[in-house]
């Protein structure tokens, strides 16, 4: 095994970025893939080694490579938080859910008006978007360091930027219907007596899953670009 | 002789395998020890390997962790707990077709004769 030339590895991140990939975890699998392959050949072997490599890794292989990765990247999440929110019922974690929407149902004895109740059930939200806020940071810096590298400040993101953006706004969506179904569910009268219980409600199903997708977040960021 | 198509059925299973002796190993590397295992026999192809690792990976028996090698990230898989049960699963389902195609290829054969 020998250490690559400068020229060498510049031939090689040339050759990779003519595939426009955006995925940087697929970029960066590929990138070490060459690499580690390469380093196995004498410098006079070089080219035609980066050739062979470029027959497999073709233009329509790793894209076909990126936009399975991002499917399954959507599945695994889905399932992560499935399996973090199926923690919280079980029997060591089940008191704390317990205590907390009993607090919650105790404070919404409090809530006397309609901004009141609106307040109560999107306050979760907001520390989603401070979440969001943070991760978009993270994020970019993680990437930046490899876009300098690639000379590139093109679309290149982790493949869990969509869909960690995407379950982050989803609450977002849901809060907007609320807001526009608000005064139809607070002013008719046989709901309107209930309305601190169905806030109250929303605000424990949205902070749960605030929790829940902070928690795959905090998972995913060890092993992942995010 | 190409015998890639025989291997498509049973890289899970391999991948598997060698994470439960090697306890980590990057894309690159599987290659390389299938490679050198099989005194060059089996080969797998990078075309096969990455799409199996992160179905593996999505499906959770392998999770990954990434580390900074010579400038570079480098990203490695192990095998999760759910991982680790699933090897002694796929190892017999694998054992047992070999056993079974053994069988019908060979009528005469029987288990344990060499």
């Amino acid at each position: 095994m020998r250490q690559l030339t400068d020229i060498e590895l510049q031939e090689i991140r040339k050759a990779i970025m003519r595939k426009e990939i955006s995925s940087a975890e697929i970029l960066m699998e590929v990138y070490d893939h060459y690499i580690s392959h390469l380093q196995e050949f004498s410098e006079e072997e070089f080219n035609e080694q980066l050739f062979e490599l470029e027959q497999k890794f073709t233009y329509a292989y790793c894209h076909a490579l990126q936009a399975k990765f991002n499917k399954e990247i959507r599945k695994e999440l889905s399932s992560l938080q499935w399996q973090v929110l199926k923690k919280y019922f079980c029997f060591s974690k089940i008191l704390y859910v317990i205590i907390f929407s009993f607090l919650a149902f105790q404070m919404s004895r409090f809530v006397t008006d309609q901004k009141e109740i609106a307040i109560l059930m999107l306050s979760p939200l907001l520390i989603l978007a401070g979440a969001h806020i943070f991760f978009l940071i993270k994020s970019h810096f993680r990437i930046k360091a490899i876009k300098k590298d690639f000379n590139t400040a093109g679309s290149l993101q982790s493949s869990l930027s969509y869909p960690f953006s995407e379950k982050l706004y989803l609450p977002g969506m849901m809060a907007y219907g609320i807001m526009w179904s608000a005064e139809w569910i607070f002013n008719s009268n046989p709901i309107a007596n209930l309305a601190p219980s169905i806030a109250v409600i929303i605000f424990i199903i949205l902070s749960i899953y605030v929790l829940t997708l902070l928690e795959v977040w905090q998972i995913k960021s060890k092993t992942a670009l995010v | 002789m190409s015998n890639n198509n025989l291997i498509k059925g049973s890289l899970q299973t391999i991948i598997l395998k060698l994470l439960e002796e090697n306890d980590r190993m990057y894309g690159y590397e599987i290659t390389q020890k299938v490679k050198e295992l099989t005194e060059g026999e089996i080969k797998i192809t990078e075309g096969a390997l990455y799409p199996a690792l992160h179905k593996l990976e999505a499906e959770g028996m392998l999770t990954t962790e990434i580390e900074q090698v010579d400038n570079r990230v480098r990203k490695y898989y192990s095998l999760t707990k759910d991982g680790q049960k699933e090897v002694s699963a796929k190892m017999s389902e694998l054992q047992s077709f070999v056993g079974n195609l053994q069988r019908i290829l060979d009528p005469e054969w029987k288990p344990g004769l060499a």
